[in-house]
């Protein structure tokens, strides 16, 4: 009897462990890798992004690789170097060119097809993920590094509308600094080289220069970099800018109403509520604007900003439509359902055309308005579309604080960045 | 039957002198010993040799994120590094940061002793405070002093505006002069409770004796300060020297939080050159070229502590 009970326990045990191994012939684990859903905020929707996908996907198994914001780039390069990337991942837009140029990423048009991409994210929006002509990411959530204003204190300085071109724009500045003395009327960033590179850039193609030409020779030292560059000093200089600002004292600035003016991601209002003493009420003071001209009519132009999810490929692979990776990456962003979602719970602007069509996105006049102006006037940031962007951002940032602080003529500043932008170049050429 | 511990004594006693042979005890005591430290060993040389030695490998490789792989190149970083203009000025930054910073912590860290040293009330209460911004993280202190030196709402400012000393504010971080002394000051102020628990512990073992020989003898405070208490503290001194040095060559993370190296490079000692060589160029090999002179730089006064130390033995 005791035999009996023995050999039909030992069966069972067979049975049971034959059951486990059998459930996992053919599936299929998959690495999602990532920041957002590190953040506390973020967490519970990317997880239930993650469930939602596992559940209606048997053989697959999707799971989540997080590390904080800072430590993301680092820690992908790490990974890809040692064999180990993860199948999908969500990178800043400026990390592209570094990944890009390594040859590990997928290109999104051979995975989905052009004409696909198009139909859900609109071409402009595309542009944020292309890298020399190929479209290794796509834009996950979208947006731009653009102006936001200050309502309350354009309107206690007797500022009435918001102002078009450069010349309205500087005049709105001088009343505001004349109603209070003590404030920064317009918080550009002049701390960290990476804000102060892409608030330079704004201005700089404003006033009609640009970096680079279209064959990527440097044309940094070029009148129209120096009139923008001995513009923005000169704001420094009449006390319409200040010192010592980087993006965290311009937050902080606007949300105390010491400004009016300054360049930041969409998250502005979310975080212009956490620093105002109004909190939600400070929503009814923040507008975001366009880039104020040379004259009316000009394009005006903001940042390119957004997150991005690419697919790592692996030597030798290719990544297909059908397969789970894609599948996964249609699911968090060619279908409308989390984009929405993602929407609703963080105020994260869609890049999914359909999803910016729902009642609850066409609900908020701040997301509308700020994916209006951006779908017309932003532009990639023109050192990110190099491998090494991370030392010409610090080229540039460097140059322009030398000027800033007065340690340089604009002329001086821009010569110096054209052939540290040239040596550069020649780097990666 | 097994051999008894006295048993083997004996016959390690009775062992000719100068017999080359070690005993099976002796042997065996060895093989314990290994084995006892093996694991300690084996973590040492994962977690300590290996990199160590992978950088200063490294150092003589070109090793860039647009190389497949890394590729011998001899002394190449090396030249690169001293034909480099901003990277030997980062060099010459460290110098004046761990110079200052040293010099300024052991001063203050010394005289803060003495006060804490005498007997009054809530001295006790005050030296367990004082150990405070020791224990603060080191992004807290630097955001801390950010903060301080801020220019738009910073307390320095604020302070001398309502006081109507100025009539605009001072921009502390933005000359070179100004942001380096505000790094040295917040590492400083984090440091000093280091130094002052060093020197108040050598200022607590001066024989109180000789203290009151010396007040009998007519000796003012300048001269017990002289002559008893300075030689006292001597040895401590150099300890403390060789200890906030290094720990301020090797510092990184308040001088980044606060300036991150500007502006314009005028806080980029080598800790933060190394960082944006390695994280941000992806420049591995150069990086590691300077991870070799920061090494070289370092091993100077470490020679010293472990002189000190070990040449006591």
């Amino acid at each position: 009897m005791q035999r009996t009970r023995g050999f039909g326990l030992r069966h069972a045990a067979v049975a049971l462990l034959a059951t486990a191994a059998l459930s996992h012939v053919g599936a299929q684990t998959i690495t999602f890798g990532g920041w957002s859903g590190e953040e506390e905020a973020a967490r519970p929707v990317i997880m239930e992004m993650i469930d939602s996908f596992n559940a209606a996907n048997p053989g697959v198994t999707v799971e989540w690789l997080g590390y904080p914001w800072a430590q993301v780039q680092q820690n992908f390069l790490l990974l890809l170097r040692s064999g180990a990337a993860p199948e999908v991942a969500q990178l800043q837009d400026r990390w592209l060119s570094t990944f890009g140029a390594l040859g590990a990423l997928a290109d999104m048009n051979d995975v989905f097809g052009q004409e696909v991409l198009e139909s859900h994210i609109a071409p402009g929006l595309l542009t944020v993920g292309q890298y020399q002509g190929q479209q290794l990411g796509l834009p996950w959530i979208a947006g731009s590094i653009g102006l936001v204003a200050n309502l309350k204190v354009l309107e206690d300085a007797g500022v009435t509308g918001l102002p078009e071109t450069v010349d309205e724009f500087v005049a709105a500045l001088e009343a505001i600094k004349a109603n209070d003395p003590t404030s920064v009327p317009f918080a550009i960033t002049t701390m960290g080289n990476a804000t102060i590179s892409t608030d330079f850039q704004v201005w700089l193609w404003t006033f009609g220069g640009n970096l680079f030409d279209a064959e990527g020779n440097v044309t940094a030292a070029s009148p129209e970099a120096e009139r923008a560059l001995a513009f923005l000093k000169g704001l420094i200089d009449d006390g319409l800018a200040a010192l010592e600002v980087n993006r965290g004292d311009a937050r902080q600035l606007f949300a105390r109403h010491q400004s009016a003016f300054y360049f930041d991601a969409p998250v502005a209002k979310g975080i212009a509520r956490g620093n105002a003493a109004e909190g939600a009420g400070f929503d009814a003071f923040i507008t975001p604007m366009a880039t104020p001209t040379l004259a009316a009519g000009d394009r005006s132009y903001q940042t390119a900003w957004g997150h991005l999810l690419v697919l790592f490929q692996p030597d030798g692979q290719t990544v297909t439509a059908d397969s789970p990776a894609a599948r996964f990456v249609s699911h968090l962003v060619l279908d409308p359902t989390w984009p929405i979602r993602y929407f609703e719970t963080l105020a994260l602007l869609p890049s999914n055309t359909e999803a910016t069509m729902s009642a609850s996105f066409q609900g908020d006049p701040y997301a509308v308005s700020w994916l209006d102006i951006a779908a017309r006037s932003a532009r990639v940031d023109e050192a990110a579309l190099w491998p090494n962007a991370p030392q010409m951002t610090d080229a540039i940032g460097e140059e322009v604080q030398s000027v800033y602080l007065g340690q340089k003529t604009p002329q001086r500043a821009l010569q110096d960045l054209q052939r540290r932008l040239e040596a550069l170049v020649a780097e990666v050429r | 039957m097994p051999r008894s511990v006295n048993d083997t004594l004996a016959s390690v006693a009775s062992r000719p002198v100068g017999s080359r042979r070690p005993s099976a005890f002796t042997r065996h005591q060895a093989w314990v010993g290994w084995w006892l430290v093996l694991p300690a060993l084996v973590v040492f040389a994962i977690v300590i040799l290996y990199p160590f030695v992978r950088a200063i490998v490294g150092a003589f490789y070109r090793d860039t994120l647009f190389l497949p792989e890394p590729v011998f190149g001899g002394l190449r970083n090396f030249r690169d590094l001293f034909a480099s203009a901003p990277v030997l000025a980062s060099w010459t930054r460290t110098i004046v940061f761990v110079g200052a910073g040293t010099a300024l912590t052991l001063l203050l860290g010394f005289a803060w002793a003495v006060v804490l040293n005498e007997r009054w009330p809530g001295a006790k209460v005050l030296r367990s405070l004082s150990l405070l911004p020791w224990l603060f993280p080191s992004t807290v202190v630097a955001f801390l002093w950010a903060w301080i030196f801020n220019a738009q709402y910073g307390v320095i400012n604020g302070l001398l505006l309502r006081l109507g000393v100025i009539d605009q504010p001072i921009f502390w971080l933005s000359s070179s002069a100004g942001a380096m002394s505000a790094v040295i000051v917040a590492k400083t102020w984090a440091t000093i409770p280091f130094a002052m628990a060093f020197f108040l512990a050598a200022l607590q073992t001066i024989p109180s004796d000789q203290l009151d020989a010396a007040r009998v003898d007519g000796a003012g405070n300048a001269s017990v300060m002289r002559h008893i208490v300075l030689p006292h503290v001597r040895y401590t001194t150099v300890i403390l020297v060789v200890l906030v040095a290094v720990n301020n060559l090797q510092h990184f993370d308040i001088i980044y939080a606060m300036t991150e190296g500007g502006p314009v490079r005028a806080t980029t000692v080598l800790a933060i050159e190394v960082f944006k060589q390695a994280f941000q160029s992806w420049n591995i090999g150069l990086a590691s070229a300077i991870g070799v002179v920061w090494l070289a730089t370092i091993a100077v006064p470490a020679y010293f502590y472990l002189r000190s130390i070990f040449g006591e033995e």
